[in-house]
């Protein structure tokens, strides 16, 4: 752990993870454009990522489990947009549409 | 050898690409030996898990464990492959889009479920459920040509990720709590000091909120009817009984074991989240038209009566659970074979296509209405001894309230299946042209209604075998 590093404390770290997931979290509740939700996932998983690299380089840091999980989230995300725009892609050149909101043939 | 254990999902992972590269080379007309194949690899790996049965270890540096819970679940996700793998061949082979990939994503979806059954490590249980996730994102909107089909799949996809997004953080705020991953590690410093405090209360909502998406609790349930609607019929089959048992198995491995030191906590949540979903999820499902959607909201009330023994939480209420999910996957994959068939021959999703079936397909519609009695929980059916361990379960522990909202829905559940059972034995039929049923869908409906029959009459056994695969002593 280098010195800059260590003069940060971990309650700013985690308050910014949980800005940064609240944030996502807004935005995918909110957001009606299929991206930008998709996009606004994508922030909240850098959140954990965050999280977990964080936890452990200040509370355990002669293990790695933390940056094992992360380096797996990041892997996992990543195949899940490729799916993920996959699936937007084929919506929006069957129906020419993008917003969830329109997206509606299916209810009650 | 630590491989040795994992050979059945070996065995089906290496079919699984196998098919993949088959899909890639032979043309659409010539997919025939596809399901053939799935279902051969399926039956393989479940000879594979003999070997490893009546054995308990930890492997792969304890991310896997090898214990009587874990082959329980293995077995009938595998018996859960073969149905589905049976009741598709038909269906798929009247799409236009190439159904090889099907066969490969149903395969690596049911590796994801068994890994989340059999894994004691948080890490290694969200991999299995995002394993299940992925593959159904894309099942769902295999249908490609479907607008319907691709609205299924953008709706699930986009609610999936936002739900395992907030499942991650509730998992990444545990293991900053207790410095590991792992579920056992987990339980024994919980025992010492560290119950009660804010944070992990946090992350408990939070993955209840992500595994209470997965196998749609109310309110997470929003995806489900949609997606059971708009995705290929045998996709919402297996929607209906796999992901949700995975998602189960990998809840009573997190609650009552890993986390039990919270148990005053969430047992509570759990029985007002049950009782709201069996609510909701019957009373819903009484003014559907859509037998696909009706089905959506039947299993979302089945998943409130499990949540039950969930909020019991003692070792019975986990065996009820799991005799549950044993007779559960048995009748849903009888009955969905006929509403694949109903779909595949063009007479359509809607309850009032299935008037005067019973003259149509007498054989099918008695197996329907046996499947009906079963979720209903009348005696002689395995729904009987499902519903009746609940309940037994859920008054032993002072549970009441929950057992008496229990019975009041069984009661409104007989409503909406009625509804289906009046059109076959009492409507005139539009068209009274007799319908084959073809042998694979045959296979899947007759062996779907033994089952449920002879779970229901000859139970012993069954209970006997969950007694010696059960997770608490």
């Amino acid at each position: 752990m280098t010195a800059a590093v260590s003069q940060i404390p971990l309650a700013y770290v985690l308050v910014f993870g949980a800005l940064l997931f609240g944030l996502g979290l807004y935005g995918a509740l909110l957001r009606t454009n299929a991206v930008r939700i998709l996009m606004s996932i994508e922030l909240m998983l850098n959140a954990v990522n965050i999280n977990l690299v964080a936890f452990n380089q200040y509370l355990s840091p002669g293990y790695v489990n933390g940056q094992i999980f992360s380096i797996f989230i990041i892997t996992v995300a990543a195949s899940e947009a490729a799916v993920g725009l996959a699936i937007i892609l084929e919506v929006v050149r069957r129906r020419n549409v993008i917003d969830i909101d329109k997206i509606n043939l299916l209810k009650w | 050898m630590d491989y040795l254990y994992i050979l059945p999902e070996l065995i089906i992972v290496a079919v699984a690409l196998v098919l993949l590269v088959g899909a890639a080379l032979s043309p659409k007309d010539r997919q025939g030996y596809m399901p053939v194949v799935a279902t051969a690899g399926f039956l393989a790996a479940l000879v594979a898990v003999y070997p490893a049965l009546g054995q308990e270890t930890n492997i792969f540096g304890r991310m896997i464990t090898v214990d009587g819970f874990a082959q329980f679940f293995k077995v009938i996700f595998l018996i859960v492959g073969v149905l589905v793998t049976l009741s598709s061949a038909g269906y798929m082979s009247k799409q236009k889009t190439s159904g090889g990939e099907y066969y490969v994503l149903l395969m690596f979806a049911v590796t994801g479920m068994i890994f989340m059954a059999s894994s004691t490590d948080l890490l290694a249980i969200w991999l299995g459920l995002e394993l299940v996730s992925i593959s159904s994102y894309i099942l769902a909107g295999y249908r490609r040509e479907d607008p319907k089909s691709n609205e299924a799949a953008i709706k699930y996809f986009l609610m999936g990720a936002i739900a395992s997004a907030v499942l991650l953080f509730g998992l990444s705020l545990v293991y900053g709590y207790t410095g590991t991953t792992n579920l056992v590690d987990i339980a024994q410093i919980e025992t010492k000091a560290l119950a009660g405090p804010a944070v992990l209360g946090v992350a408990m909502f939070m993955l209840v909120a992500g595994f209470g998406f997965k196998v749609a609790m109310v309110p997470f349930h929003m995806w489900a009817p949609d997606a059971y609607e708009g995705a290929p019929t045998p996709v919402t089959a297996f929607f209906s009984i796999g992901p949700k048992a995975a998602g189960l198995a990998a809840m009573i491995r997190i609650f009552p074991v890993g986390l039990s030191a919270l148990t005053s906590k969430w047992s509570l949540l759990f029985a007002i989240i049950a009782a709201v979903t069996m609510t909701v999820g019957n009373l819903t499902a009484l003014s559907q038209k859509n037998i696909k959607r009706m089905m959506a909201y039947s299993s979302i009330a089945q998943v409130g009566y499990i949540t039950i023994g969930l909020a019991v939480a003692t070792a019975a209420s986990v065996n009820a659970i799991m005799f549950y999910i044993m007779a559960y996957v048995f009748i849903n994959a009888g009955l969905f074979s006929m509403i694949i068939l109903l779909d595949e021959r063009g007479i359509g999703q809607k309850i009032e296509d299935y008037a005067g079936l019973s003259q149509r397909a007498p054989v099918a519609a008695a197996a329907m209405v046996v499947f009906f009695i079963a979720l209903i929980g009348i005696p002689f059916t395995s729904g009987f001894f499902a519903k009746f361990f609940i309940f037994a379960a859920a008054v032993q522990s002072g549970f009441m309230w929950l057992a008496i909202i229990l019975a009041v829905n069984s009661a409104i559940s007989v409503g909406y299946y009625y509804g289906v059972v009046k059109a076959m034995y009492l409507d005139a039929p539009k068209d009274a042209s007799p319908v084959k049923v073809p042998r694979a869908l045959g296979a899947v409906l007759l062996t779907g209604a033994l089952a449920t029959l002879a779970l229901g009459v000859f139970s012993e056994p069954f209970i006997r075998l969950i007694g010696l695969a059960s997770l608490l002593r």
